[in-house]
């Protein structure tokens, strides 16, 4: 089932927040296509950097209809077949988007790394 | 040496040569008890670490499959799993769980795991807990429930908490990044159907891209154990187990404990001292089976660009042991190697743990010690 998101603000941008609750290193990359085109446009990516905390944040504007695709790479190799949990998080106004909250949890594998890839529709 | 050294005496007296040969069978005996003391102290201490999975350790089996929850509804699902319909345990049974990640409120990101020393935070994520249950062979045995429970106290080697590896492994996750969605997803302002050549697609690019990330991962770890291969760390386990009559948790007696302990101390750039320790206490089936052994390892690695070696003790005491094996045995062993030219390494040692562990290409036995000449090195305590 593709995550609904919304509804949204249009006159607002949506801020979006990934971080990791587990102590695992992560990448991420996010995409946005707005309503009636093809086209996807990457807006942010990013990835654990020495001393910039946990939580990752971008915001973007955007309407309803729009989507966002985002991909986020989880990764501890000193700790294979763990449990993550990593939360990507929607706002606006510093108020959370209704079901703008999405849990992004599983186990990574013998190298100790796992992905995660998925759209969401904004209505 | 013993049969050598009785046999003029026999050949001296005809009476006695009975029991010089009864003698000989009995020195015989205990040597190969005490040599089999000796070996079981060899396997128990395999690799100077704690079992991964201490339940399955006591147990002595290696699960066909972990049940790995990621929260807390998982773990309650994972317990009912060890259950069947009739309230028994289910043998064959294994869970293992971090409580940092299953109870809600006890995570730990990655900048709280790296605040310097051993914080509170630091042993609950390296805490992780383990079942399983399991039954020997026959239909009568009783299903043993094992708990267990591992515990990384300070790791020098923790390759999370250095900022440079930290760095690369953000850099090496982050080239396996894909370079667009998925082709063919539905635009927003269209009705969202079921699509299963989305999933597929969804999937198979999960797969590349762990893949991806593995390759890369797996080098970047293994570089740097090599390079911490001497850094200093403590952990401990320990496992207990519950024999269940019949799979029932209502006739359940207490089967024993088992704990370890290793650490590890870096000595300069190119030694480290390692301990392992290894007691257990099993009460068997009835009062004559029950025993305690202690097991017990001390070696000391050496490991550079020409030269690698080390020089091992291991033992084990052992209370409740049967009439004629010892209860008490230890064992020496040491190598050495050097590196007489580009990938030609010359060998010496003595003991079981060299013969083990070196096989070199050629090899000659003399006045006890074991020499050999290799293309290898077999003693490199970094790999």
């Amino acid at each position: 089932m593709i995550p609904r998101v919304g509804p949204i603000d249009p006159a607002v941008p949506v801020r979006l927040e990934v971080a990791c609750a587990s102590g695992h290193a992560m990448a991420f990359a996010f995409w946005h296509r707005p309503p009636d085109t093809d086209e996807w446009q990457k807006f942010a990516e990013g990835r654990t950097v020495d001393g910039q905390g946990d939580t990752h944040s971008t915001t973007i504007e955007t309407q309803p209809h729009a989507q966002i695709y985002y991909w986020v790479a989880i990764s501890n190799p000193a700790r294979p077949h763990a449990a993550y949990h990593a939360h990507l998080t929607l706002t606006q106004r510093d108020a959370l988007v209704p079901h703008g909250s999405i849990d992004l949890t599983g186990t990574t594998d013998a190298a100790g790394n796992d992905s995660v890839e998925q759209w969401l529709d904004l209505v | 040496m013993l049969v050598a050294a009785t046999i003029p005496l026999a050949a001296q007296d005809a009476d006695t040569t009975q029991t010089d040969d009864d003698t000989t069978a009995v020195d015989d005996a205990e040597s190969d008890s005490a040599d089999l003391v000796r070996r079981a102290a060899a396997s128990v201490i395999s690799s100077y670490s704690v079992p991964d999975m201490p339940a399955a350790a006591f147990l002595g089996t290696t699960p066909a499959t972990i049940t790995r929850p990621a929260t807390a509804r998982d773990f309650l699902i994972g317990l009912a799993s060890g259950v069947d319909e009739h309230g028994q345990a289910r043998q064959g049974f294994a869970l293992e769980a971090s409580p940092s990640a299953i109870v809600p409120g006890l995570g730990v990101s990655l900048e709280q795991y790296r605040e310097p020393g051993v914080t509170p935070r630091y042993l609950l994520a390296n805490l992780l807990i383990s079942l399983g249950a399991a039954r020997a062979a026959g239909d009568t045995a009783p299903t043993v429930l094992a708990y267990g429970l591992r515990l990384t106290l300070p790791d020098g080697a923790d390759p999370m908490r250095d900022p440079a590896f930290l760095e690369a492994l953000g850099d090496s996750i982050a080239r396996c990044r894909p370079k667009a969605p998925i082709p063919g997803i539905p635009r927003g302002d269209t009705t969202p159907q079921a699509n299963a050549l989305l999933r597929d697609l969804l999937a198979e690019r999960h797969d590349r891209a762990v893949r991806c990330m593995d390759l890369h991962t797996r080098k970047l770890a293994r570089r740097y154990a090599r390079a911490h291969w001497n850094a200093s760390s403590v952990s401990v386990a320990y496992a207990g187990g519950e024999q269940l009559r019949r799979g029932s948790f209502a006739r359940r007696r207490h089967a024993g404990d088992r704990v370890w302990a290793t650490g590890a101390v870096r000595v300069g750039g190119i030694a480290q001292t390692l301990v392992y320790a290894d007691w257990t206490h099993d009460r068997g089936d009835a009062a004559p089976d029950l025993f305690d052994a202690f097991s017990y390892g001390a070696r000391v690695n050496l490991g550079s660009e020409s030269m690698n070696g080390f020089v091992e003790l291991l033992g084990q005491t052992r209370s409740g042991a049967p009439a004629g094996v010892p209860g008490h045995a230890t064992a020496w062993s040491a190598g050495l190697e050097l590196r007489a030219a580009e990938s030609l390494w010359i060998s010496a040692g003595l003991g079981e743990r060299f013969r083990r562990t070196a096989a070199p290409e050629v090899v000659a036995v003399l006045a006890g010690v074991r020499w050999g000449i290799s293309l290898r090195s077999w003693l490199s305590p970094a790999e």
